[in-house]
């Protein structure tokens, strides 16, 4: 690539062109991805949420491991906890209610709403977080989330801040 | 001075037209990237410099109305020198803008931060933004590369520093795409690093921009001889005038100096000549180019 620097817009396009039809293109820095594919588990954090049993969270996880061929692992407690192992690679995602406009943004990288719901950025929603960087892992996640329905969704009215596991 | 010389009319017509379509298509590009940025500090670097790529097209064109201005009484010699305060005021924004770009972006290669580049929906599918990003980048580096080479010669026929380093800057433009494509691509394929050694690349770059712009503004402030348009050397003309009016004034003190595009000489140490030779005959360069010294004034 550094060798063409003249035909630059030509070589660029020829490289999206292949790419763009490639599966692992953008790539994990850190090999979530193909982590999870050879553990056969997705290490999953989830926030603890409104209705007991987190029914929709676990759903949307199921969701996402069987994608990648594997079966979820979970973790219950709050995202001052989990969200700090997702940093530290400890955990391959985090799945709970967050705003758009959540502080933990800073810390994760945010997946859209479930179900391709309309973003809110004050409003909870619940979504996937993953590892910040891990740009091949977080659009495997993005198209699940959008696939699942949102219908376990509660009216999202109330803070998820869990009262449980702290 | 309180109209243009003649024979510069035309051209500063020409540069003023490129400069208003420099600053349409460069808002065009401002907003184009600002859509696509992410969180990509490599084009955060880009949309900074594409942003700073305004101002010296504003500057001219700010310079050029108080160049127009009549001296008032409170400013005698009229407001030629205006354009160089402003570029100074331009060349340092560029500076310590690209200074804190350096430091972003150091900061976050040293905290080892992993730019997050996700999908996004286009026209119903979830596609890389990076692609996005590509694209905004190619579309950005278009216009400047084609007016900063329309630029080019007028700015040299006018001796116009403002539009010449502003050419310049645009025709480098391609190189802050490239840089910023590669960054990009480089976080494709995994490389987390490549997103913020661009942005430092980019930054060095806005850094240099503006040391270079504020030698030739600050050269100028503080009456420098006149400078080659495109070096920091003394102009070839003045060194010719110089001497000139040293072998029609031996025991003379010859002094030259530059007010915006414009030449002015003092002689001192010799009673003024009852019948002073007119700067045209004076002027050893082109003829065309004789309106450039604009001033010669003795004192004992």
């Amino acid at each position: 690539m550094l060798t063409t620097r003249r035909f630059i817009p030509l070589v660029i396009i020829a490289i999206g062109l292949t790419l763009s039809g490639c599966d692992d293109f953008p790539k994990d820095p850190a090999e979530t991805t193909v982590q999870i594919r050879d553990s056969g588990e997705m290490r999953t954090g989830l926030i603890a949420g409104r209705d007991q049993n987190n029914a929709g969270e676990k759903a949307l996880a199921e969701s996402i491991a069987k994608s990648v061929d594997a079966a979820p692992s979970f973790e219950e407690g709050p995202a001052e906890i989990l969200v700090p192992k997702l940093e530290k690679g400890e955990l391959d995602i985090v799945i709970g209610s967050f705003a758009k406009a959540t502080p933990w943004k800073k810390h994760a990288a945010l997946s859209k709403p479930v179900g391709g719901a309309a973003e809110d950025s004050e409003k909870p929603q619940l979504r996937a977080l993953v590892r910040k960087g891990e740009n091949r892992w977080l659009m495997q996640v993005q198209r699940q989330v959008k696939a699942v329905p949102a219908q376990t969704q509660g009216d999202g009215s109330q803070p998820h801040v869990s009262e449980t596991g702290e | 001075m309180s109209k243009l010389p003649e024979p510069i009319r035309d051209d500063i017509a020409h540069a003023v037209r490129l400069e208003w379509w420099t600053i349409f298509w460069q808002v065009t590009i401002v907003i184009v990237m600002a859509l696509v940025m992410g969180s990509s500090q490599a084009m955060k670097s880009a949309w900074v410099e594409d942003t700073l790529g305004l101002v010296p097209a504003a500057v001219f064109l700010l310079a050029l109305h108080f160049e127009r201005k009549s001296p008032t009484r409170r400013f005698p010699f009229g407001f030629m020198r205006a354009n160089s305060l402003a570029f100074l005021i331009a060349a340092t924004a560029l500076f310590f803008m690209g200074g804190y770009l350096i430091y972003d972006a150091g900061m976050k290669l040293i905290a080892q931060e992993h730019p997050t580049i996700g999908p996004i929906e286009f026209f119903g599918e979830e596609i890389w933004m990076g692609w996005l990003m590509i694209a905004a980048l190619i579309y950005s580096v278009i216009p400047p590369i084609i007016i900063g080479r329309l630029k080019q010669p007028v700015a040299r026929r006018l001796h116009d520093k403002v539009l010449f380093t502003d050419s310049l800057m645009q025709k480098a433009d391609w190189m802050t795409g490239l840089a910023a494509t590669l960054g990009i691509l480089g976080v494709g394929f995994g490389f987390w690093w490549a997103d913020s050694v661009a942005a430092l690349v980019i930054s060095v770059d806005i850094v240099h921009d503006g040391f270079r712009a504020s030698k030739i503004a600050t050269a100028e402030l503080i009456d420098g001889a006149p400078r080659k348009i495109d070096s920091d050397e003394i102009a070839d003309e003045a060194e010719a005038l110089k001497k000139k009016l040293e072998d029609k004034f031996p025991e003379a003190t010859v002094r030259l100096r530059e007010t915006g595009r414009y030449i002015a000489a003092e002689v001192t140490g010799v009673k003024p000549p009852d019948n002073p030779p007119t700067r045209e005959e004076l002027w050893p360069g082109k003829k065309q180019e004789a309106w450039r010294f604009a001033l010669l004034s003795f004192a004992e």
